[in-house]
């Protein structure tokens, strides 16, 4: 189930034998999937979670930066989103569907900090979050992109989280509609309605950066 | 769905990965002390509850505050006619005065829209609605102000209507005059494009970044401004332009672009101090710019150096730059040898 790099992630790199037993160990439950690992964890094995942490950080981590448009306070996002995980463990029905679970507890945490910082910046109290460019394109992502995402950060920073989220999720995180509406909590027909609405404001408002003028 | 025929597909490897090993073991070192004691929490309200009181209450408070206010004294000394809305004001009358208007109502249960918007839906309706039509204004609320029906009609992307609608109703500079924020004025930027009217679209671009300096969209307005003129070959404006980007947003995305073209510019002009100086200023700025050798090597040829020599020296070199419009005045391209015509094909 686990990918080769996700094994790479969990092998540790120079530590005691203690530390080799428990790569070691870490491996062998790598290859439970997820079902396998939350029915462990919801027994008390605390090596089943760290499995499941370390298959998912970083999509956690990646879906937590690309909602928000930069890094800030990403990294208690997703500690905070693996507590309340861990907390709520006994509630998931459907122990496959971890990920998409673990995502939308991602996802309210980061609507919910968007919109206590909007309502600290509309009160004074707070200054508005610059879109970092750097956390979101890649090293080597040629100038053109690089160009784009800045727009398209840009403009998603003027319409509602709601429907940032929800497009960002679509189109930024490749996510299908069907996961959208898990990962954002509601049903298919509002994620379509938001994402259509999103869409139309980028489509209308975005500039190719070296299109020519149509005037 | 709305067409997306502008929006790019953005590839995941564009996208920087943020589940560095470093940083997965950093989060879980935190998480592994905080799972021994993480445990269902009790939810205890108590300890909200104060704080919820405070927000209500305070919110009761900015609410009576800025809506609620008590009725303004009719004064009898007023010389003048009392109006629609003073009638409206006097205990007792305000529901008298709205009553003609519901029984006139031929759709009671329908869903009022705003009568602007209805105006401009109704093929013969006008778009602005006349006193008689509007409910009686009150002293006691501030006045709603309905979007403009260009801007209704943008919103349908029926840029052409738009346009008639703006032109109808006083003009594009009525318009602009008018425009609420900087989020209009570049609606009425893009209407302008859509309609192929460059000078107006140039006027909104200013009218953003005078007006409204202190908004996000100034510099990208800058930026478009800087563009559109030096495609108009205006580059002694373009350059303003480009510079007034770089000072409402001299950190942004395209300061480094803005800067180059800048001096473009001042190459295209022969102002050899001028680009001497900006050239500078791009090799302090952005000591690793992906035209620092192409900026140096023009200048110094402008400036009557070896230009070779220099572009050699600094080793930059790859001018794979979109934005490199290059006037050609100063430095001509290598044009191709001409193709020689086809010749007529042989039969064999």
């Amino acid at each position: 189930m686990a990918s080769p790099r996700q094994n790479a992630r969990l092998r540790l790199v120079g530590g005691t034998e203690a530390a080799a037993k428990k790569a070691q160990r870490a491996a062998d439950r790598s290859a439970l999937d997820d079902a396998q690992l939350v029915s462990l964890a919801r027994d008390g094995h605390v090596g089943a979670f760290e499995a499941l942490y370390r298959r998912h950080a970083a999509f956690a981590l990646n879906v937590a930066v690309r909602i928000q448009g930069n890094p800030g306070d990403v990294e208690d996002i997703v500690h905070d989103a693996f507590i309340r995980a861990h907390q709520r463990l006994a509630e998931l029905r459907e122990p496959s569907l971890f990920r998409s679970w673990l995502g939308s507890i991602v996802v309210r945490l980061v609507r919910t900090r968007m919109r206590r910082r909007r309502l600290l910046t509309a009160l004074g109290l707070a200054s508005v979050e610059p879109v970092d460019l750097d956390s979101i394109a890649a090293p080597d992502a040629s100038p053109e992109v690089r160009a784009q995402l800045a727009q398209i950060y840009a403009l998603l920073r003027t319409i509602p989280s709601d429907e940032r989220i929800a497009w960002t999720l679509r189109y930024i995180e490749r996510h299908r509609l069907e996961v959208v509406a898990d990962l954002v909590g509601c049903s298919l027909a509002t994620v379509k309605r938001r994402i259509s609405r999103a869409q139309a404001f980028l489509a209308e408002h975005f500039v190719p950066p070296y299109a020519e003028d149509p005037a | 769905m709305t067409t997306n025929k502008n929006l790019p597909e953005l590839p995941p490897e564009a996208l920087r990965d943020h589940g560095s090993d470093e940083r997965v073991d950093r989060i879980w070192q935190r998480l592994e002390g905080d799972l021994d004691s993480s445990r269902p929490r009790v939810r205890q309200a108590w300890l909200w509850a104060p704080a919820a009181l405070v927000i209500v209450f305070g919110s009761g408070v900015f609410v009576g505050a800025r809506w609620v206010r008590p009725a303004p004294v009719v004064t009898p000394l007023s010389a003048e006619p009392a109006s629609v809305g003073d009638e409206a004001l006097r205990p007792g009358q305000a529901p008298a005065a709205q009553e003609p208007a519901k029984l006139d109502d031929p759709h009671p249960s329908k869903e009022k829209k705003p009568a602007a918007s209805q105006g401009l839906l109704g093929p013969g309706e006008p778009a602005v609605v006349s006193p008689e039509q509007a409910s009686p204004p009150t002293a006691s609320l501030p006045p709603v102000l309905a979007a403009p029906e260009w801007q209704v009609l943008m919103d349908r992307d029926d840029h052409a209507l738009a346009w008639k609608s703006v032109e109808a109703q006083g003009g594009f500079d009525a318009a602009l005059a008018k425009a609420s924020g900087a989020a209009q004025l570049m609606i009425l930027v893009d209407m302008a494009r859509m309609n192929g009217q460059r000078a107006a679209a140039m006027k909104a671009l200013r009218a953003v970044i005078e007006k409204h300096p202190g908004d996000p969209r100034a510099a990208l307005a800058a930026y478009t401004l800087g563009e559109m003129l030096e495609r108009a070959g205006d580059r002694a404006g373009a350059a303003k332009a480009f510079a007034a980007y770089r000072t409402l947003s001299p950190k942004g995305d395209f300061a480094e672009d803005a800067l180059a073209r800048q001096v473009d510019a001042a190459i295209a002009q022969g102002n050899v101090d001028l680009a001497k100086q900006l050239a500078e200023q791009y090799a302090k700025d952005f000591p690793t710019g992906r035209r620092l050798g192409e900026i140096r090597a023009r200048v110094a040829k402008l400036a009557g150096v070896d230009a070779g020599a220099v572009a050699a020296d600094a080793g930059a070199g790859e001018d794979d730059t979109p934005f490199d419009e290059i006037d050609d005045e100063a430095q001509p391209k290598p044009k191709s040898a001409p193709k020689p015509a086809p010749k007529p094909a042989q039969g064999k």
